[in-house]
């Protein structure tokens, strides 16, 4: 006993650095598995309160860009009601009994990042806006994530720069599916990867949403084709995918609720059992 | 000892600022706890004498010290980071490029500050 004692005593440093170093690293290997620990994301109210403080005070500054895209979307979103309303004339179709299927909530970004290998977002609104995980998250441009922890009034953003991110995408122009992947070098690019080689594919042709998970409705802008080239079994080719979004600069954002998608889940679970 | 907890509590903040679970943590513990033998192999019998004073070091030793700090730190942080054996070029090219930086901001610090005191 008296020896046991000694040993702890004389290695007293070492056992402490053990002691944290595991610590560290059960965190770091919980941040890797997909949704991660609810103690250790900057939706809490520590870093969320604090995030909210410095973005309250650094919007003023791009106040103006921010009127610019919005403008900008208004502009677009008024030509599509124009169209739309004369379509709509012409088709006939009671638009007033058809359901509603996507709930869209504004949010705000306070805490960006790009550098790294797996990229989070903070935004500011939580489960008070009813917002929950597996929502996805748009801007005007394009798609930026998917909603990943809550807490009351904050909720993180799995980043499409993120490597555990995997979102189904399709080209505009054949409906050819693959997903959407990031390979953790450049903000401004991603890939997508097994498109099957009978598509076909051109660089800047327009890739989007595929529509095929219940978190993105289809046909929201991704980005245009950089290049593309076939992977190792010669099958499917992995396409470099120029991002609309300015994934280094972006602020105003969307949140899509799909209000179907707990049928779509129960209906597609259960197929497995 | 103390000096271990508080470089975990450091680390610890930073991570949860910046949602990246306990990588921070992790290095700077690493580092904390390797600290004495880097002092000793960059400052030698100075450092066994207990009479490092930071104003009055070579120039030279100081740098061995911070080449030897920042490249371990780094290389734990990002292998943390990525956490993939098939990334290891990546990983590798991170931790230099980042500790090129870090080294030379450092030396700008230590010039800047060593300057007011005098």
């Amino acid at each position: 006993m008296q020896q046991i004692i000694n040993f702890v005593i004389r290695n007293k440093t070492f056992l402490l650095f053990l002691l944290l170093f595991s610590v560290a690293l059960a965190l770091t290997i919980q941040s890797h598995s997909y949704h991660r620990s609810k103690f250790i994301n900057s939706a809490n109210v520590l870093s969320g309160g604090v995030y909210s403080t410095v973005s309250s005070i650094d919007k003023y500054f791009d106040l103006e860009k921010e009127n610019k895209i919005l403008a900008e979307e208004n502009k677009r979103l008024r030509e599509r009601l124009l169209n739309n309303s004369n379509a709509s004339h012409t088709s006939g179709i009671d638009t007033i009994l058809s359901e509603k299927k996507y709930r869209i909530t504004i949010a705000e970004i306070f805490k960006n990042s790009y550098s790294r290998t797996n990229n989070y977002l903070t935004i500011n609104k939580g489960n008070k806006d009813s917002i929950k995980q597996d929502f996805g998250v748009i801007t005007s441009k394009g798609i930026v994530g998917i909603v990943d922890n809550t807490s009351d009034n904050y909720a993180t953003v799995l980043s499409i720069l993120n490597k555990k991110s995997r979102i189904n995408a399709k080209l505009k122009s054949s409906d050819h599916k693959g997903s959407l992947t990031w390979d953790g070098n450049s903000p401004f690019i991603t890939q997508l990867e097994d498109i099957s080689t009978f598509a076909p594919v051109k660089v800047g042709d327009t890739i989007e949403t595929g529509g095929e998970s219940a978190i993105f409705p289809k046909g929201i802008s991704i980005g245009t084709i950089e290049s593309f080239e076939t992977d190792i079994s010669g099958d499917t080719y992995t396409l470099q995918v120029k991002l609309f979004n300015d994934m280094t600069n972006i602020r105003s954002i969307y949140i899509i609720e799909h209000l179907d998608k707990n049928e779509i889940i129960n209906l597609e679970s259960s197929i497995d059992e | 000892m103390i000096l271990l907890l508080t470089s975990f509590l450091l680390g610890l903040l930073i991570d949860i600022f910046s949602d990246s679970g306990g990588v921070h943590a992790a290095a700077a513990v690493s580092l904390a706890y390797i600290r004495p033998i880097l002092l000793k192999s960059s400052f030698g019998t100075l450092y066994e004498h207990q009479s490092v004073k930071f104003r009055n070091t070579e120039p030279g030793s100081l740098i061995t010290y911070l080449i030897l700090g920042t490249l371990p730190h780094h290389l734990i942080l990002f292998s943390l980071e990525i956490f993939n054996i098939s990334s290891i070029l990546l990983i590798l090219k991170k931790t230099l490029f980042s500790s090129i930086f870090t080294i030379i901001l450092s030396l700008i610090i230590i010039i800047l500050f060593s300057r007011n005191k005098k």
